[in-house]
This record gives structure tokens, sequence and C-alpha cells, in this order.
């Protein structure tokens, strides 16, 4: 992953905590119903979705700029049950890339 | 329509599917071709998390507290958004080490310590029970309510005997389909594809029914969520449940169950087992971080329409909130939906017992009980050549005793709790892995001595904040623990021990029992020495994404014992002919294997064993033949760290070496450049000496000559003079320039700027070189227009410009038919000056070097260069410094055309 992506995923991580706590809740702590949803409710959803969203941007960004890595180290495949899991990875390099 | 029968018949047939499913799963890993091998499953699979507890319990908390359900699933948001740093990195060591649980996961780090392993084991077991119980008991619970349809009351704890208590017959199911898809046989992988695939599909099923029951209570029942919180909002007791005060643990609670369940959501033994252990690929991860995500976020949506749908309709308080979504279809008599409802209970609950069982067993069966009797009886042991069918023996029986003993906690103590509250226990035993795995990553001191002490404290402190108490309030022990601590020691209650009060059990609880763990941990490291294989193993772990060789541990073995030795040893564990394919495996890839066992055919080996019987067991076993330590822990560290730095060493040195071969170019550009410089300079002097020595050599001839004939006639000396007189000014004009050229390159010269009239200018110029053109008889055009043309600008300068264009160009024209144009013209806010002449013009080449110093244009007629080499450049200068610029245009045979472009005006 890159350096920047890296950094996001950090700043989204802390972003997220605050966001989720006190006393960023108590902003939203209202009885209102906007759109006939209370407010608190609408807040937490809409801040979750958000956060998933920006989580689909990092991920998918980081995505273009690094190739896709076989994970496992080589003798690690060997061992784990040989050529049945290297057939496995292979076909899923395809589906996934 | 409803009756036991066609409930029974409906979950029986759902079981068949699950069956179907893990079987073909499990067919499909057998012959190399894995279903479960793409993100989509994996992530699926993480939807492990959402148990019955979700699926109930969700909805029973938020008809009491509102949104405070909703950390728990925020808590592996926040760690999903973690996953690349701590997860990639758990997965790597995992499938590095061939670790097989969170036991052997710790018990690995801090040196393959048995006694660590056993501990996490013993902390899971304790704190997963009560967990097992309340899926069970939603089952059960469940089960009791449809099978009154359509009546919709909650059965009043009627005791039904055992065999007469279907939840025991389901337990009874479970315990099969665990045995039969958990513990087929010993792998040295501990992976089950299977139960993966039938976890997968159980996720979807559980995620459709769940949102199914949401969109028909919100939109069938109530007309859309406005009218439905509208509704609510219109009673105060309903009304306050939006807002944030309902919820018990107030900010500080919610914080800690965030917390809590970000950890939980990584160290729940079957969460290891899907997240780390199950995971095939690394980059599944990379989808699973906002899919999963967006998972727990679909099967959450509906909780509040649910809660608050089932408060408004269950007015009387009848129905436990627990069981709105089974009870709200079928209060409004819709029995498939109700069916639905229940299955997708029954799914969420079986997926986590198989799991969690499943995963359980195999940690008390490696961690505690193989430990105890190769401990206890090793010659025993050693007389059994195929230890195989006892592993799976000790398996099976664990995972029977395991849901067996969830069944009997669920019928003696977790009847009077409610789903949630025994969950968060759970929740809290997990966190306590956190300290020991997360600090061990990432700090290489951390050790076995500290961990002991953490994990063992922060264990005691949980099971004293937390599980006595939940303990009181079912009735076993007495209230009072509680309200007055025990023996009346008030400073010793269990939810504000010495006398913190104030907090939320659970903030409480997490609190205390972090407090101690991570301290015990950072203490208990900073004071122990730890030992070799602690400290190699520590390395391994921490730089485990740096690191290229992870055979540290191994390296520690003295490298004689014989390979048939080795292989015995292996196949006694998992099996005669998996210990061969195994060895078939490590020859085919080193080309064969030597008698005498070499450190990393031993290495190899005890990964095997690890992946059947933990790494603690299988150190045991390794050097229970292998006997000794070859290398000292300094020369092991170096191996490994050479490797590291070997690693940065050439990335540096290739860094450096792409900088030595760009500045090695620009040098050898420079040098060239300098070369070139030189030869001109050679050339030049060359040209200046000739040109300074032809005057000279005319004045002083002629002087001699008028020296030695004193009787000369007047006129034929005055002829002789004026030869000196002519030759001298030449010499004068060409020092000069060599001057100028000097001047305006070191910037020393005096600009006179002024309003000046171009066309008066060359005019001037063309006057001051009417004899050259005479003498050389050519002929002169002029286009100069009749405007005066208007630029600023070196009168004195530009006129040297233009007369040195001139001379050049009379200097090229052929003797006789010389013909030369003069043209003026404004175009674009600029005066373009061109002088044309017909000589033999300048090839293309050498078009931008007319204008470098001491350049010469060979002439190949004239045999020498004419001129100085200097003229251009001087005029190029001048031409700059104006803002203007000067180039040729010329065709070889066709004459050359110079030209200044000048910015200037039109005169008003």
């Amino acid at each position: 992953m890159r350096k920047q992506s890296r950094e996001s995923i950090v700043i989204l991580f802390i972003g997220s905590v605050l966001g989720l706590n006190y006393p960023f809740l108590d902003l939203f702590d209202r009885t209102w119903l906007p759109l006939g949803i209370p407010l608190l409710y609408l807040y937490l959803y809409l801040a979750w979705f958000l956060m998933i969203v920006l989580l689909i941007a990092i991920v998918s960004r980081s995505e273009i700029g690094e190739p896709e890595r076989s994970a496992p180290p080589p003798e690690h495949k060997l061992q784990a049950g040989g050529a049945e899991r290297d057939e496995v990875n292979a076909g899923d390099r395809r589906g996934s890339s | 329509m409803l009756g036991d029968g066609a409930i029974i018949a409906s979950s029986l047939a759902y079981m068949g599917i699950l069956f179907g499913i893990a079987y073909y799963g499990d067919h499909r890993a057998d012959i190399g071709r894995s279903i479960i091998a793409n993100p989509y499953i994996y992530t699926l699979s993480l939807a492990i998390y959402c148990t019955a507890w979700t699926f109930y319990g969700s909805v029973g908390l938020a008809a009491t507290s509102g949104v405070d359900f909703l950390p728990v699933y925020f808590g592996p948001t926040l760690m999903a958004v973690l996953f690349w740093f701590v997860l990639r990195r758990i997965v790597r060591i995992t499938k590095v080490h061939r670790i097989t649980s969170i036991a052997d996961f710790v018990a690995s780090r801090y040196g393959k310590s048995g006694i660590l392993a056993g501990m996490v084991t013993v902390i899971v077991v304790l704190g997963i029970l009560p967990y097992i119980s309340i899926q069970l008991k939603a089952i059960a619970a469940s089960f009791s309510l449809l099978r009154q349809y359509p009546t919709v009351a909650m059965t009043t704890a009627v005791q039904h005997p055992v065999w007469a208590d279907t939840t025991f017959y389901v337990a009874l199911v479970l315990i099969l389909f665990a045995i039969l898809f958990g513990t087929r046989h010993i792998d040295n992988t501990e992976r089950h594809e299977g139960m993966v695939a039938a976890v997968a599909f159980e996720s979807l099923f559980k995620l459709v029914a769940f949102v199914t029951v949401g969109v028909i209570v919100t939109f069938g029942v109530f007309a859309g969520p406005g009218d439905l919180f509208r509704q609510a909002a219109a009673k105060p007791e309903l009304a306050a449940l939006m807002r944030f005060e309902v919820i018990p643990g107030g900010y500080g609670g919610w914080l800690s169950l965030i917390f809590m369940s970000m950890m939980a959501f990584l160290f729940l033994p079957r969460q290891f087992q899907v997240l780390v252990v199950e995971n095939v690929n690394e980059t599944h991860i990379r989808k699973a971080i906002w899919l999963f995500p967006l998972y727990l976020f679909l099967i959450n949506l509906f909780v509040l329409p649910i809660a608050l749908g089932g408060r408004l309709v269950f007015t009387n308080g009848g129905v436990d909130a627990d069981m709105f979504v089974l009870a709200l279809p079928m209060a409004e008599q819709m029995p498939r939906l109700a069916l639905l409802a229940f299955l997708g209970g029954l799914s969420a609950a079986t997926s986590m017992i198989l799991f969690e069982t499943v995963t359980l067993s195999t940690m008390v069966c490696n961690d505690l009980v193989m430990p105890l009797l190769l401990r206890a009886n090793p010659r025993w042991l050693a007389h059994r050549t195929d230890l195989s069918r006892l592993l799976l023996g000790i398996r099976r029986v664990g995972i029977a005793v395991l849901i067996l003993l969830g069944y009997l906690y669920f019928r003696f103590i977790g009847e009077s709790y409610a789903l949630v509250a025994s969950g968060l226990v759970s929740f809290a035993a997990a966190a306590q892995f956190a300290p020991p795995i997360l600090i061990g990553l990432f700090w290489k001191r951390a050790s076995r001595r500290g961990a002991l002490l953490g994990l063992s404290s922060g264990f005691l402190v949980w099971a004293y904040t937390l599980l006595l108490p939940a303990m009181a309030r079912s009735g076993w022990l007495a209230v009072s623990f509680i309200d007055h601590g025990p023996f009346g020691l008030e400073l010793l209650r269990p939810y504000a021990l010495l006398g913190l009060e104030h907090l939320d059990p659970y903030m409480h609880g997490m609190f205390w029992s972090m407090l101690v763990n991570v301290g015990g941990l950072v203490f208990g490291s900073l004071l122990s020495q730890p030992d070799p294989i602690e400290q190699v193993q520590a390395s391994q772990f921490v730089n485990v994404l740096e690191q290229d060789r992870h055979d540290g541990d191994a390296l520690l073995w003295r490298g004689v014992v014989e390979t048939t030795e080795l292989h015995d040893l292996l196949a006694r564990f998992i099996g005669p002919q998996r210990a061969s394919e195994a060895f078939d495996r490590y020859a085919q890839r080193y080309g064969g294997y030597p008698l005498q066992a070499d450190s990393r055919l031993i290495h190899h080996t005890e990964r095997l064993l690890a992946g059947a019987i933990g790494a603690a067991s299988a150190r045991v076993m390794i050097s229970s033949i292998v006997m000794g330590e070859v290398l000292s822990i300094e020369e092991v560290m170096t191996i490994l760290d050479e490797s590291t730095q070997v690693i940065e060493y050439s990335r540096r040195l290739e860094q450096k070496s792409r900088e030595l071969e760009g500045a090695s170019a620009e040098l050898r550009e420079a040098n060239n450049r300098l070369r070139e410089l030189d030869q001109l300079k050679d050339e030049f002097i060359s040209t200046v000496t000739h040109e300074l020595r032809t005057p000279l050599t005319s004045i002083r001839a002629f002087s001699e000559i008028l020296l030695a004939n004193p009787e000369m006639e007047v006129e034929q000396r005055s002829k002789f003079l004026g030869i000196i007189v002519k030759e001298s000014e030449r010499l004068t004009r060409l020092i000069n320039q060599v001057l100028d050229m000097a001047k305006i390159d070191s910037g020393r010269i005096d600009w006179c700027m002024e309003e000046v009239d171009l066309r008066l200018l060359v005019q001037d110029a063309m006057n001051a070189t009417s004899q050259l053109l005479s003498d050389k008889a050519v002929t002169l055009h002029e286009e100069l227009g009749e405007q005066s043309a208007l630029i600023h600008g070196d009168r004195d300068r530009l006129i040297q410009v233009v007369i040195n264009l001139l001379s050049n160009a009379v200097k090229f024209c052929p003797e006789q038919e010389g013909v030369i144009t003069v043209r003026l013209q404004f175009m674009d806010g600029r005066w373009r000056l061109a002088v044309s002449d017909n000589g033999p013009g300048i090839a293309h080449d050498q078009h931008k070097l007319v204008f470098e110093k001491f350049h010469q244009v060979n002439d190949a007629q004239a045999g020498k260069p004419k001129g100085t080499g200097l003229g251009l450049p001087i005029s190029q200068k001048i031409v700059e410094h104006h803002d203007g610029r000067i180039w040729v245009e010329s065709e070889p045979g066709q004459g050359a055309t110079f030209i200044v472009d000048l910015p200037g005006k039109l005169a008003e």
C-alpha cells in the first residue's frame, strides 16, 4: 500500500473515532426528526455509511497504484498442500485482477 | 398451519442444505478446486461475527436502550480500517509459522511457551461458554415462541426434562455436524473449507432474513420509517429511546464498548479462525476492508425500526424484546415470514456454535490435553505408532463436551440473563488477548514472563469484575456480593473496585483488567531476561514483513538426527500417508533429502507438526529426538538481521549507483562541452594571431621599405603610408572587437538606452560601409519604407550590429556581381530588419553555430576564414540585450539572409 493511502487510513481512523464519540455525539443528541427520522439515528448511520464510502475510495485508489502481489512466501505455498494450493491462488488472481 | 412438525422439518431441511454445502466445499477442496478462495466468501465468513446476539439481541437492546447496540458494530468497522496494518501482519505470521489458533499464536510469539498456550485456552473456554449458551438459548426461545403460532406469548419457564427439550436435540445435531466437518482428518493446515462455505451461506441467509423482516415491518406494517418513528416519538417512553441519556453506560460505556468489540472482533477464537487461519490469500483482506463494514451496516439498518415497531405493537410488554424479530411477523399473521426469521436466527446461532466449538476443541486438544499427555506419560505415547486417531478422538470428544457444557450453562445459569449481557462478558474475555498479541507484534522486548503476568492478572480481574457478578445475578452467588463486596468489604465491590464508582460495569471491568494486563506485560518484560528461543521468535514476529527468512527458530537445533526418525515422528501424528506426501514434496522442492537431517529439514518437519498439534507441543516433540542447540542466540539473530540488512544495503546501493550514473552523465556532457570550447579557443587564437599577423606583416614590410629607401618618391611613399595606416586601423578594429566581446561577456558594458529611429540608423550604417561596397562593386537595394521606425535602444551598439551584418554580407558576396538587399518591415509590434546577400549561403547545420564565439564558416572557395568570428556573437549579444532576436535563413548556394527582430512601434 502506498504511503499516501497509509496516511489516509490513519486519518480516517482518527476521524472516525472522534466522530463516533463524545462530544460529537452530543451535538446530534436532539429531539428533532428530520424526514421523520430521529437526528441521532440519522447521524450515526450516515457517519457509518460515509466511513464505508471513504474506505472504498482509499482501497480502490491504492489498488491502482499497486500491483497484486502473491502474499505467502514460496516455501510456505509448497508446504501448505502443494499443487492444489498453488492452483487456488492462481485462480484467485485471475478472478480478482 | 405452523406446527412442531413443520418447524422441525424446515429446520432439518435447512441443516440438510448446510450439510450439502459443507460436503461440496470439502469435496472441491480435495480435488483442488476451492470454492472459498475469493474475497466475497472470505468477507461473508467474517460475518460469523453476527450471531444470534445480532439477530435477536440487538433488537432487544435497542428496544430498551436505543442506540446502545451500535458500538458493537462500530468496533469491527474501525478495526477493518486498520486491517492493512494489523491483520495483514498477523496473517503473514500465521502462514509463515503454520499457526492454527489464537492460543498457538500467543504461545509462538513468546518462545513457543506451552504454559501460555494452556492459559489462553483456559481463558477462552471459560470466557466463551456463556456465549455458546446464549446461542442455544436463542434457538430454544425462538422455537418455543414460534410453535405457539398464531398466539404470541412467551412461555413462562416450564422446564422440560432434557429428553423432551428440543434444544437438546439441536445441540446433538450440531455436535454431529461439527464432528463431521470440523474433524475430518488431522490436517497440517487446520483449515476447514467445507465449514467456511457453510458459514458463508449462513451469513448470506441471515442477512436476507433479517433485512426481509425489517423491510416488511417498516413498509408493510408501518408506512415507512418516517411514519414509524413519528408514532414512536409521540409516546414519551419511546421518544426517550431516540436520545443518548437512555444508554446505561453513558459516553464512557459507549467508548469502552467500541474498544471491546474492536478487540473481540480480532481475538474471539472463531474470529481468529476465519480471519486468519482460514484466509486463503492475503489480498482478500483488501476487499474485506470495506465489504465487511458494508455487511454490518446492512444487517443493522432495520434494527431500530423493528425495535420501535415491536414496542408500538406489543404495548402490554408481554413479549420479550429479544424476540421481536420473530414476534412481529407472527403478530401480523405472516407465518412464512416468521419461519424465515426463525431460520435466520437458527443460521446465526448454528454458524457461531459450529466454528467456535471446532476451534476451541482444537485448542483444547493441542494446548491442554496433548501437552499433559506428553508430560504425564511419554512412554505410553512413544509406543503408539499412529497418534492421529488419538488426536481426532480428543477433538471429537472436545466438541461434544463443549456443546453440552454450553447446553448445561444455558439450562442452569444462562436462563436469567439477557443475550447481550452474556455476550459482552465473553467480549471482555477475548479483549484480554489484545495486549500480548498487539504489543507483541510491534514491541520486540515483550517477553514470555510479561505475557504470563499480564494475561493471568487481566484474566483474574475480568473474572472478578465481570464473570462473578454475572453468576451472582443468576443466583449462583449471593447478590450481596455485588452490592457490598465479598465478606462485606466495600472496597472490593466487583462493580466499584477500590471505590471506583459511577462507571458502567463493562467500562469498569475493561479499565481494571486492561490496566493490570498491559502493566503486567510491560513490567514483566522489562524485568525479565528472555531466553534464546523467545528472542528469535520475537524478532521473527516483529519483522515478519521485512525479513525474508523465517527459520530462525530452527537454526537453534543441532543438525544431527536421522531423517527417518523425523519421518516417523511426523507419521505418528498426521498418519504415514500424509507424512510421506509431505516429505516427497520437500524432496521435489530441494532435490531429495539428506540421511542426516539438516536444520532446514528439521524446521520443515517442525512446522508441519506445529500445524497438527500446535507450536509448543511440536517443539517438545522435536526436542525429544533432536538435542541441544547448535548456534548461539547472537549468531541466529545475526543471520536473521543479515538478510534484512542485505536487502536494505542493496536497495541503498542501487539508489546510489543510479545517482552516480546521473552525475557521471552530466559530467561527461560538461566535459564534452569544455573540450569543444577548448578547441574553439585554439582555433580562435590561431585565427586571431593569423589576423593580427597579416596587417602586422604588411605594416612591417612597408615600413622597412620606407626605411631602406629614403629617397623614395613622395607619391609612392604616401601610397605606402596609406597602406600602413589602413592596416593599423584593421588591427585596431580587431583588438576592439575582442575587447568588446570580453566586456559584454563580463557585463561591464554601459548601455546608453534612448529612443532611436532604426531607419535612420540603418541609413547611417549604409553610409559608413559605402566605401566597402563600392570597393567590391556590390549593388545595394534598400527597402526601408517611408516611416521612421522607433525603437528603444543604444544607438552606437545597434549601428555596430548593422555594420557588422553589412560587412559580413559584403564579405561573402561575389566580386562585381554582388547584390545586397536591406529590408525593414513592421509586423506585430516589432521591427524586422533583413540583410540578404547572394553569396554561397550557409548549410543548415551551421545556422546556429555561426552565432557561437570564434566559430567561422569554412569557405571552401576562399580556403581561409574571413573575419574574426566575433562579429555575429557580439551582434547577438547586443540584440538580445534589446529583447530582440537574430537568426539566419539560408539555403546553400542561394545566399543568406540575416534577420534582426526588435520590439518597437510605428511613428505617430
